[in-house]
């Protein structure tokens, strides 16, 4: 068996030894007292390759990146969208307010009439102190 | 249904770490990395999922994150590479005394054999996958390969001479 291990030491050294090859020796050295040297450089190697990574994780979601460019003018047309719609709404509060206002004109223009119309009334409501027709018109005489 | 990252980019994230933390030798700083890489190919999942060769793909990004890193911080011209900036030892006091060792015996290295002896003997990878993972030729790894592992054999003999 140690014949076996230098030659395998011997081709590793060179260079020329396969996985395989390699995996052998590892295995066959480890049932060696001797080969010291070599146990530990192999124990060394095996013992860092166990070395992870502690502080590393899969990343969450995907950040959207925004284009700058494309938010200026979303938000460009979202303002005059804006005060778009917030004039028309006033314009329109306007035209409602000027409505009513001529409205209640028409209203006092017509309240003003009826009243010259009810002043002209009022010779009728004397009529009913007169008693008769005939006292009305003076027909009979007394 | 799982995710494309989930089934793909996620279960490569202790080798890519591994080869990070040979780069910087910077447990948070390696992690960092690896978070913002991971976000990037998240974002772009689509895209990486017609990829002929994510993992290639990946270790670019890795490298261009660390030198962007390094940069930016002005330890680094735009010009020079990862080797200027590598410490021989860990940054962070509390290493695994394996990791610690794994690290003085690599650091004479040339990065191009540090990157290709660790794929090759902690990871455990062929030499397509080095090939793949490194962007450089089959031959290129073979070559520095054997390079990095007689730099390796020389030191141990001179440890052992040692004592």
């Amino acid at each position: 068996m140690k014949e076996r291990i230098e030659e395998l030491l011997e081709k590793y050294w060179e260079g020329e030894t396969t996985l395989l090859e390699e995996k052998e020796l590892k295995t066959l050295l480890n049932s060696q007292s001797e080969f010291q040297e070599e146990k530990s450089l192999f124990g060394l190697l095996e013992s860092y390759g166990q070395e992870e990574p502690e502080k590393v994780f899969i990343p969450k979601t995907k950040i959207r990146k925004l284009d700058s460019r494309w938010l200026s003018w979303a938000a460009s047309v979202a303002i005059f969208t804006a005060s778009f719609v917030g004039w028309r709404a006033y314009e329109q509060k306007q035209q409602e307010q000027q409505a009513y206002e001529e409205v209640m004109q028409a209203f006092a223009l017509i309240q003003s009439n009826m009243a010259k119309g009810q002043e002209q009334m009022q010779v009728m409501n004397e009529i009913k102190y007169l008693n008769t027709t005939n006292q009305m018109f003076g027909t009979v005489k007394e | 249904m799982k995710s494309f990252f989930e089934t793909h980019i996620w279960p490569k994230r202790s080798k890519l770490y591994r080869l990070v933390y040979l780069w910087v030798r910077d447990r948070a700083l390696a992690e960092d990395m690896i978070q913002n890489v991971f976000e990037k190919s998240f974002q772009k999942e689509k895209e990486l999922s017609i990829h002929p060769n994510l993992s290639g793909w990946l270790v670019k990004s890795l490298k261009n994150e660390v030198l962007m890193h390094y940069r930016s911080s002005k330890k680094l011209d735009a010009l020079d590479g990862i080797e200027e900036v590598q410490a021989d030892e860990p940054v962070n006091e509390e290493v695994k005394e394996s990791v610690r060792k794994v690290m003085i015996l690599l650091k004479d290295l040339p990065l191009k054999q540090q990157e290709i002896f660790q794929l090759r003997e902690v990871e455990g990878m062929t030499y397509e996958e080095i090939a793949d993972y490194l962007e450089v030729s089959i031959e290129q790894v073979k070559v520095n390969l054997h390079r990095a592992r007689t730099k390796i054999r020389e030191k141990m003999i001179a440890l052992k001479e040692r004592g």
